[in-house]
């Protein structure tokens, strides 16, 4: 209800071509959104240039953004498209060395950033499609039914993703314990 | 289903040890400072705009359709063009190639009457030639109508109308 609410406000905010739109959407996406970001690009810094990239989109397709039937859907669509894009030129050009660190551990002690590793890198092993929507699940504690209308997907596919990947990466993190 | 349920509730609580970094502040400023830039840039299009631009794209659309089929169908005649185009015709000499068993001097008879007449007033020939031929069926059908004064019957008389040559 109160996610409706803020699409509302979002959605009248565009009505009156008002700028303040940007701050509510912010308020309401950034969060769920870039762990998204994180999770498809699996990079924190690349995720920061591709979030800037997506709130620009965002502005420029406003007016489309204000007749969506869906506005988390349309948003989501964007995040995706913008990372896909900037896959595809990251792939062309010669890789930077930047901080592929995205997962930091709950408590800042050596043993749990070991262990935060570990867990980036089982993740960073499983399909595109499973680590989005575990990362949406887990650490956005998100239902199945909110994961399916933001990636537009139905729910038993959001939660067959979720039912395999949870399996490779039960298998992936005995082997990193053992 | 329980059991699964388990051995996914103990993978979550490892998975919960790490999470995704948010954004910081500085990210904040600095994506909506970008996107409020974008925004001045780039107003919004007023509603008038848009039914316009379509229909100016429309337009072009069906200019290029119809300019690339004119050049499509010159192209294509071209070759007919080149030899000289042959356009089967009916010229008025042909109607003496109608050969009729029965009415075959009748026939040759009106031709004649239908050539000397290039330029006659059709209303009153047809009423003219109606007469004649009402008359040669009423008289047992003869080959030639008489022509009086040794002109033909069918065509009206030059003193009258002052139209026939």
């Amino acid at each position: 209800m109160k996610k409706r609410s803020a699409d509302d406000a979002i959605r009248a905010a565009l009505a009156r071509d008002d700028p303040a739109a940007v701050e509510l959407i912010w308020d309401r996406y950034v969060g769920d959104l870039f762990a998204f970001l994180q999770a498809m690009l699996r990079c924190r810094q690349d995720a920061e240039d591709v979030l800037q990239m997506v709130f620009v989109k965002i502005v420029r397709k406003r007016r489309h953004l204000a007749g969506a039937r869906r506005l988390d859907a349309y948003v989501y669509q964007i995040a995706r498209n913008e990372a896909s894009r900037f896959l595809k030129q990251r792939g062309k050009r010669a890789v930077e060395a930047r901080d592929g660190s995205w997962l930091s551990p709950a408590e800042a002690d050596n043993v749990r950033r070991e262990w935060a590793e570990h867990l980036q890198h089982a993740l960073e092993r499983l399909p595109d499609g499973q680590r989005e929507v575990i990362v949406l699940k887990i650490y956005r504690e998100k239902t199945f039914k909110e994961i399916a209308r933001m990636l537009d997907l139905s729910a038993n596919t959001v939660a067959s993703r979720y039912r395999y990947g949870m399996e490779r990466l039960r298998i992936l993190l005995k082997d990193a314990k053992s | 289903m329980k059991a699964q349920r388990d051995k996914n509730r103990d993978v979550e609580q490892v998975l919960k040890a790490a999470c995704p970094t948010g954004p910081s502040s500085q990210l904040k400023r600095q994506v909506i400072g970008a996107a409020k830039r974008a925004w001045r840039r780039e107003p919004q299009e007023i509603s008038w705009q848009v039914p316009l631009r379509r229909l100016a794209v429309s337009a072009a659309a069906a200019v290029l359709v119809v300019s690339l089929t004119n050049l499509a169908v010159d192209r294509s005649l071209v070759r007919w063009q080149a030899g000289g185009l042959r356009v089967a015709g009916w010229e008025p000499g042909d109607v003496d190639a109608v050969s009729e068993a029965v009415y075959g001097s009748r026939v040759r008879y009106l031709v004649a009457a239908i050539r000397r007449a290039s330029a006659a007033d059709w209303r009153q020939y047809r009423e003219q030639m109606q007469r004649v031929l009402d008359e040669a069926q009423e008289s047992g059908t003869p080959d030639r109508p008489a022509a009086p004064n040794g002109r033909s019957r069918l065509l009206p008389v030059p003193a009258e109308t002052g139209a026939f040559s």
